[in-house]
């Protein structure tokens, strides 16, 4: 059985000793957290082995910060997989580029370089409310899909396998009164058979659902309403209705070996909150291992907020399992009579849920865009964060 | 030390801020986009346009100022009893004492932070249906 991993972690976390799938590797490590570092194979290294190299650049951050901006959710990294021939003695450098956290800027990149290589690197994702285009292409594009557009993904560069591009930030618009958070973009899959997907995009008044490895975030049907997070086997649902009585969440989508978050449930009458169901976040697991890699997370369940005159009732949003992004908040109405609550973040590689106005947007995970926010009372505040970047390697030692 | 950093040519935002040569880490073209910035330098620090470098500024938000609300049980114990007895009796003759109990029944809650809350407060002081030392435990 291969080594489990929790998701994000560590600056560098080995594995090895077994094989998640029988294979040409016995040994695995990842670089998950903002950086530069050094490795050296080492003197049982096989170097008759390629080592397959997996990076990708850092999520962008949702598009709002204090009242500026727009509410687009963040793009998530590109990814550049390799298979490179390595020596035992060189010192090879991993640069892990910084999750964005300014709601105009980009994530950082991440590279693997060294001596008698060629260097592979990943762009971040663009952070909500910048248009500006990465450079290069996905594999087999000779355009970018995406190029003028708000929380475009990152792309990669270099990889001797495939480069891929980061999914975008989910749609979200700016207003005190009627603003909306779109989700953030997922990173490409592991398997680099596609580029990531992009966030839910959003109504007035709603927060949706961030991307998964493998499905788009869901929009929000309608006004005042919520959507969960896609899971790494299916999309989550939205919400159709909230009224001054009542209010729910769209459910997480499903995980490969996991369930989608339930979506929450508020209910008031005469100025009693009657009874409120917090929104599950998504199960699963994640494999990272010497001849695997597997993420099974699902969605989160989707937030709800209703209110009965002075009485305000609500619960946050799920956040996703491994893969799979965060649930949507919403939170019922203008600034007067708001519930104020917390989006979902997303799993490793997955989108931040949206958050409507007042509700911040959730964080990303590991490469995943964070998601926006409709609206937000102070600078600094509002958006949910891109992940850092990631950098997984596969090799074989002599044993 | 030399620092480098990618400024975003959208705003010109840094990002990838590194004490490393960028040509040994990154792509040839990215690194060739790299720009010389001060030790002090961080991520989301912006180049303007005449190649200065402006700090990220971090604005701390406002203190909160704390609404204080008041249920109708905590608003009448703060009243002494002959306080009480006296709004009964005198809801029938003052249109504006009724009303603001009225509300107070139904809505069970009343803001005293609310600006008219607090002129109605200190009206009843006036008309003397409430002492000074009363309406001081009911205003923010």
């Amino acid at each position: 059985m291969g080594r489990r991993f929790p998701s994000g972690g560590g600056q560098s976390t080995g594995g090895g000793g077994g094989a998640g799938a029988s294979g040409k590797y016995n040994q695995c490590k990842m670089w998950s957290s903002n950086g530069t570092y050094y490795w050296q194979p080492g003197a049982d290294f096989d170097e008759s082995v390629p080592v397959r190299v997996y990076v990708w650049g850092a999520g962008g951050c949702g598009g709002m910060d204090g009242g500026s901006g727009n509410g687009y959710g963040g793009g998530g990294g590109g990814l550049a997989i390799s298979e490179l021939t390595l020596g035992k003695t060189t010192t090879y450098t991993i640069n892990i580029g910084l999750g964005s956290a300014s709601y105009a800027s980009t994530g950082g990149t991440s590279a693997f370089s060294g001596s008698g290589i060629t260097t592979l690197q990943a762009s971040g994702g663009r952070s909500g409310n910048s248009n500006s285009d990465p450079s290069g292409n996905s594999t087999g594009e000779s355009s970018n899909p995406q190029s003028g557009q708000y929380g475009q993904g990152g792309v990669g560069t270099g990889g001797n396998i495939v480069n891929r591009r980061g999914g975008r930030g989910g749609f979200g618009n700016n207003s005190s009164g009627s603003g909306c958070g779109g989700g953030g973009g997922s990173a490409p899959a592991p398997s680099g058979q596609r580029d990531g997907h992009q966030g839910g995009y959003a109504s007035s008044y709603s927060g949706t659902g961030g991307a998964s490895i493998h499905f788009p975030g869901t929009g929000t049907y309608t006004s005042y309403t919520s959507s969960g997070g896609a899971g790494t086997a299916g999309q989550g649902t939205s919400s159709v209705s909230t009224s001054t009585y009542y209010s729910y969440g769209g459910q997480g989508g499903a995980g490969l070996d996991g369930h989608g978050g339930h979506g929450s449930s508020s209910n008031t009458y005469s100025n009693t909150s009657l009874a409120t169901t917090r929104a599950s976040d998504g199960g699963g697991s994640a494999i990272w291992a010497p001849n695997m890699i597997f993420l099974g997370g699902g969605g989160g369940g989707g937030g709800s907020a209703t209110y009965q005159s002075s009485e305000k009732a609500g619960t946050n949003a799920g956040c996703g399992g491994p893969g799979a992004g965060g649930g949507g908040a919403h939170g019922y109405g203008g600034s007067g009579n708001h519930a104020y609550m917390l989006a979902g973040s997303g799993g490793i590689l997955g989108g931040g849920g949206g958050g409507d106005a007042y509700c911040p947007g959730g964080a990303g995970g590991n490469a995943g865009g964070g998601g926006g926010c409709g609206y937000a009372m102070y600078p600094s505040y509002g958006h949910g964060n891109g992940g850092d970047g990631l950098v997984f390697i596969q090799y074989k030692i002599l044993v | 030390m030399t620092k480098w950093a990618f400024p975003d040519p959208n705003n010109g935002t840094l990002v990838d801020v590194t004490e490393i040569d960028p040509a040994k880490i990154f792509v040839a073209e990215y690194a060739a986009q790299f720009v010389e910035v001060p030790d002090d330098t961080n991520n989301g620090d912006v180049r303007n346009s005449k190649g200065k470098i402006e700090k990220k500024e971090f604005v701390a938000p406002p203190e909160v100022v704390q609404e204080k609300v008041l249920t109708e049980a905590d608003f009448l114990s703060s009243l002494t009893r002959d306080e009480r007895k006296g709004i009964k009796a005198a809801r029938a003759s003052n249109e504006d004492l009724d009303d603001f109990m009225t509300m107070l029944e139904k809505r069970t809650l009343v803001n005293m932070s609310d600006a008219d809350n607090q002129a109605d407060v200190k009206a009843f002081v006036t008309a003397k249906l409430i002492s000074q030392a009363s309406a001081d435990k009911i205003l923010p």
